[in-house]
């Protein structure tokens, strides 16, 4: 369960609990995994890039702090994505380590114990005294990460040996100092963790190796020209079509963006998407080999992701035949003969939206088919909660009709007695006003009856 | 560094159902792990994690105290982002609680965010036990006795909690 589910609560049987608060922190508290293309929000709180879009969509707060928010304003959490990847990479031998470490601490301990013999046991106890306390007070804080690291990557090889003879564990941590160069270069080499995620990784690097890692650092230095307070505070979201433009130009732009609505915004986003990925939707199904071995492509650079992205829109404005022609262009599918709502285009829309403007922001985005899949994949997890929706609904209805239900039965009880008094005096008269008090009663306890059943 | 990142992705690549279930499993694992006092929560079926059934004991210096309620949680196929329905199935005498179990309580509808889990849902309910909010009663007369008759109030609660046994 552990390996199929890492969490960190992995961490309490180990020597070090600590690091199960380090864990929380570096996961996104919306979806519970490790951040994905971590986002800030104006406010400070860091989630997963989609996570954070789908929580704007939905409703334009921090799911933390419930200040307002709004897409455009997220930016790049570029150290917690260094935080999460390395902290990913070592995981899963360094708790393969502290669990072993427990393990044969207890070991040890049961032995001492068999043997009546007390002298192994206090000695190390104190060596994971000494160990622990050791990082946490490391006095130089800005070498604290790579000592501690160095540190852990010692404690894979010097637990090997040791493994099998715990008592000689008491002079560890001084041999450790003595060896450490050795030791690290040594433990870098051992990829245990990743065995499964091998498998895409080596065909990227073959087909563009040097591209990768440039490109990547290119986008984190230029990623973060965008946030430099000169250039951002100047930028204005176009309220048509949500693009980030200069202040000076915001006037012009709307206009141009009123008039011709669509054009501006999706075509551009749309051509390179596509070309960029270099699998127009008709070669898809067709060339199924090849998709399955790349379904990845390089990071996508700051200016890219600026051009690519796509706006937001507004609900009140869109068209319904705009929502459908966007669907179209970007070859999501949608029925043709109109059955569906403007309400399920528009979420749809929205969804890709999310989707395609995370993965812009993704280190490994995903190509566009492998998007439009995951798109219809949410769509039916969704139909199935629709059920909860309802039952607010209705548990509304059901609040409004109980409060009501003595004034309809005043009401009904009054049109009785009239009925009553009125059918002494002219029968047919009263026919068509009866009637019509009769539906309305009839129609009331249509509303009624389900709360009297349930209530 | 690359090679850690794309551990995530075929995970983010599998369904969205399967999403909601690993969002769940690790809250079962939080909950079971390091579980809050007077709470505890656990799927019906170990097969769909989208129904559970969850308990908490009435805090002390309050009516409740030392009483056990059973609640049951069911989960939209887009938790967390819209909040699971949460019904009282002990029979419950409270004024923001109706006597179908049905909870009145703002984090389970417009105040609901997606940061919120079991856990906190628990929280909160035991909190709402002791502190009730009379302004919004779903059950009036719970209400009423509430503020003005403790004792005749106690007396409706335990009545209506033994009809749980």
């Amino acid at each position: 369960m552990e390996a199929d589910f890492p969490d960190p609560t992995d961490w309490i049987q180990t020597p070090v609990p600590g690091l199960q608060a380090l864990e929380t922190s570096l996961r996104c508290q919306v979806c519970k995994e490790l951040f994905t293309a971590p986002k800030v929000t104006s406010c400070g709180h860091t989630f997963c890039s989609l996570c954070i879009r789908r929580c704007l969509s939905a409703s334009s707060k921090c799911p933390t702090c419930m200040k307002p928010d709004e897409e455009p304003r997220l930016r790049d959490n570029i150290v917690v994505s260094e935080l999460v990847n390395s902290f990913n990479t070592i995981r899963k031998s360094l708790l393969d380590t502290l669990v072993a470490k427990e393990e044969a601490r207890k070991q040890a301990e049961e032995e001492a114990q068999r043997d009546s013999r007390t002298r192994p046991k206090p000695e190390k106890r104190s060596s994971y005294d000494l160990d622990d306390d050791e990082i946490m007070e490391d006095a130089e804080p800005a070498h604290r990460p790579q000592v501690k690291k160095r540190r852990r990557q010692e404690t894979i090889t010097s637990r090997k040996p040791q493994e099998i003879e715990p008592p000689r564990r008491s002079t560890r941590t001084s041999s450790q100092r003595t060896n450490s160069r050795a030791g690290s270069s040594q433990v870098i080499s051992i990829p245990d963790s990743d065995g499964d995620d091998d498998d895409f990784q080596p065909i990227e690097d073959l087909s563009e190796g040097e591209f990768r890692p440039s490109s990547r650092s290119k986008r984190k230095t230029t990623s973060r020209a965008p946030t430099t307070p000169t250039k951002k505070s100047d930028l204005v979201a176009c309220p048509v079509c949500d693009r980030q433009k200069e202040q000076l130009a915001i006037q012009s732009h709307v206009n141009r963006c009123i008039e011709g609505n669509r054009s501006p915004s999706p075509s551009p986003g749309l051509a390179n998407g596509t070309s960029s990925t270099g699998t127009p939707l008709k070669r898809q199904t067709a060339s199924f080999s090849n998709i399955s071995k790349s379904q990845h492509r390089a990071p996508y650079t700051a200016e890219e992701r600026e051009r690519l992205r796509l706006p937001k829109g507004n609900a009140s404005l869109a068209k319904e035949a705009d929502i459908r022609k966007k669907l179209r262009d970007h070859g999501i599918r949608y029925d043709v003969k109109g059955k569906e709502t403007k309400q399920v285009l528009w979420t749809r829309l929205q969804e890709w939206t999310n989707l395609w403007n995370a993965n812009l922001d993704s280190d490994n985005p995903k190509l566009k088919h492998v998007l439009i899949r995951e798109l219809e994949a949410y769509e039916r997890s969704q139909a199935t909660q629709k059920h909860s929706v309802v039952q607010d609904k209705d548990f509304e209805r059901e609040v409004w009709g109980s409060t009501h239900k003595p004034g309809f039965d005043a009401l009904i009880a009054t049109a009785r007695n009239s009925r009553k008094k009125e059918n002494g005096a002219e029968t047919e008269a009263t026919d068509q006003p009866l009637d019509s008090v009769a539906g309305a009663q009839a129609e009331l306890t249509g509303i009624d009856s389900p709360e009297i059943v349930e209530a | 560094m690359s090679v850690s990142t794309s551990t995530m992705a075929p995970a983010a690549s599998s369904s969205n159902t399967t999403n909601v279930t690993k969002r769940l499993q690790k809250e079962l694992m939080q909950l079971m792990m390091s579980p809050s006092p007077g709470t505890s929560a656990f799927p019906d079926d170990p097969c769909n994690l989208l129904k559970w059934t969850a308990t908490i004991v009435g805090p002390d210096d309050t009516y409740f105290a030392g009483k056990t309620f059973k609640l049951s949680f069911s989960f939209p196929g887009d938790y967390p982002l819209q909040p699971p329905t949460v019904l009282f199935t002990t029979p419950m005498f409270h004024p923001n609680v109706d006597m179908a179990g049905r909870i009145c309580l703002d984090i389970l509808k417009d105040k609901w965010s997606a940061v919120y889990n079991i856990q906190s849902i628990l929280l909160s309910l035991q909190s709402l036990l002791g502190e009730p909010n009379n302004k919004s009663p779903l059950n009036g007369q719970a209400a009423q006795l509430w503020d003005e008759d403790p004792k005749e109030y106690k007396r409706l609660l335990e009545k209506r909690h033994q009809e749980a046994e």
